[in-house]
């Protein structure tokens, strides 16, 4: 637990030295959120800001997308990239010989880094973000309080995905082009870019079996009460599932990598 | 400009070479590349399954403007990598210092130093997207439309570079700890789409400030049935030439300014 602590402030303390990419961070996330919000607004132009599409008024949609952004300014990490650049220059083997787990160092990491976030980058963009757009708020106490549990399991579900992806690494020689193939296909998938409701109906059926949607769709839809009574514990339910299968997931295919691993001697 | 060719085509051979020693790897990234592209098409793709059209613009119009916006976009990307790297690789650790003693323009050295030849994908990408699209709006494509699309190509990855090219600048001025590179990045999505959704305001940006709604939606206007683009729909090369002289200006600015770190 103490080298989980650890790492979570050498992951706090590595982005103090980055600070100011925030400033330009917050213009990004606005310049990404402003694009769907007037696509979104586009779309509503016939039919009026008070018409219905597939079960969302334009506000909906508006809060669904931007909420998505504020969530992803704070669990966002790169530890796909750094376990693949590990690997590729063989500074993996210190992990064999350290005394904790590789995905306990990096899960630290990767919180310091969101506990970063929260702070430096979340905070502001989501006063720019309500100042600019048309958010509404949380359906009730209760759908605020579900949100931050599943914004914090979105983190977890996130970091497992990127660590599983960095242990790409392990089979191929470069990574750049998966890691990033990976980032546009879950931001399709999460939701992130279009509510699932909006989706093929195939790909949102097959979108249910699938842990990306616990990223981003799951957090939002929870914060805009889209889940009657019993239905939003069983979201829930279902993220959790997916962090624990994703951790075990995550857990064994270290291991299975760990064991064949081949490094030249440098 | 015969001799700036020759050296470009050696220096091009010589980025295919050190890539094709790892062949797989290439094409992986080729296809990767081609993945992250679709991505975004598949969005519209979806937009579109589920709503007619967009403040009157159709599917196969908004496709030809976001597919002849990424042909540009990838040439860009095939020379741009220095740009991006020209603070770190070039400012501070002082290799401008050897493009400086070679009889050759800077930038055009700079430019061709190192290819992201796999950006590729993209250009082949919008390649079919802007097919699919004209097809689908049953286009009759004469020569004088080939030409305008060659025209629309090199300004567009004209203007992406230019733009590129005067945020690099900024590098010889001050160290450029915040990276403005990345919010004038993301500008460009705005460019793919029909830019009078944006609003009076964005449109304005994006046509004046940094023009990326020349790279593809104005020049796209001379393929669909819309009045009231006419006249900037035509003034892309001139935009483009523009926009060129201005970072070409900045450029030797910066040089003129440059002082060696020295290491």
């Amino acid at each position: 637990m103490s080298a989980f602590v650890a790492f979570v402030r050498a992951g706090f303390l590595r982005l103090l030295a980055y600070r100011l990419r925030y400033v330009t961070g917050i213009l990004t996330y606005t310049i990404h959120v402003s694009v769907y919000y007037f696509i979104w607004r586009a779309v509503f132009a016939h039919a009026g800001t008070d018409a219905t599409l597939r079960g969302f008024r334009l506000e909906e949609i508006t809060t669904y997308v931007a909420l998505g952004w504020v969530v992803r300014s704070f669990h966002f990490n790169n530890i796909d990239r750094e376990i693949a650049a590990l690997v590729q220059e063989g500074h993996i083997t210190s992990y064999l010989a350290r005394p904790v787990h590789l995905l306990t160092a990096m899960t630290g990491l990767g919180a310091g880094e969101s506990l970063f976030r929260i702070t430096a980058f979340t905070g502001p963009i989501s006063l720019v973000i309500v100042g600019l757009f048309p958010v509404r708020g949380p359906e009730d106490a209760l759908a605020f309080v579900l949100f931050l549990v599943s914004a914090v399991l979105s983190f977890l579900v996130l970091t497992y995905l990127n660590f599983l992806i960095g242990l790409v690494a392990f089979v191929t020689r470069s990574t750049a082009g998966i890691i990033s193939a990976k980032n546009y296909a879950m931001q399709l998938l999460s939701g992130l870019l279009m509510p699932l409701a909006f989706f093929p109906d195939w790909l949102r059926e097959a979108s249910a079996w699938l842990p990306f949607r616990h990223v981003s769709h799951t957090p939002v839809a929870l914060y805009l009460g889209r889940f009657d009574g019993a239905a939003a514990w069983q979201a829930l339910g279902w993220q959790v599932l997916w962090t624990a299968a994703l951790l075990a997931l995550s857990v064994g295919a270290w291991r299975y990598f760990a064991r064949r691993l081949v490094v030249q001697g440098g | 400009m015969r001799r700036t060719l020759a050296l470009y085509t050696g220096f091009f051979a010589q980025s295919l070479k050190a890539r094709m020693a790892y062949k797989a790897d290439f094409f992986g990234e080729i296809v990767a590349s081609v993945l992250a592209t679709a991505a975004g098409i598949v969005f519209v793709l979806m937009l579109f399954h589920r709503v007619p059209d967009l403040l009157g613009w159709q599917r196969a119009e908004v496709f030809l403007i976001y597919g002849l916006s990424l042909i540009p976009f990838g040439l860009f990307n095939v020379i741009s990598v220095n740009l991006y790297e020209f603070a770190d690789r070039y400012i501070i650790e002082g290799r401008f210092d050897r493009l400086l003693l070679r009889p050759m323009p800077t930038l055009a050295q700079l430019l061709m130093e190192k290819s992201r030849l796999t950006a590729i994908g993209e250009v082949i990408v919008g390649i079919v997207v802007a097919a699919w699209a004209s097809v689908d709006l049953g286009l009759a494509w004469g020569v004088a439309d080939f030409a305008w699309t060659a025209v629309l190509v090199v300004s567009g990855a004209v203007i992406y570079t230019a733009v590129f090219t005067i945020l690099s600048c900024l590098s010889f001025f001050f160290e450029d700890r915040i990276g403005v590179g990345a919010p004038v990045w993301n500008l460009i999505m705005f460019g793919r789409f029909p830019v009078p959704i944006f609003g009076p305001w964005i449109g304005a940006v994006l046509s004046w400030v940094v023009p990326f709604a020349f790279v593809s939606f104005y020049p796209a206007t001379h393929f669909l049935d819309k009045t009231g683009y006419r006249t900037l729909c035509y003034l892309t090369p001139v935009v483009a030439i523009g926009i060129a002289v201005v970072a070409l200006a900045f450029w030797r600015i910066g040089v003129r300014s440059y002082r060696s770190t020295g290491s």
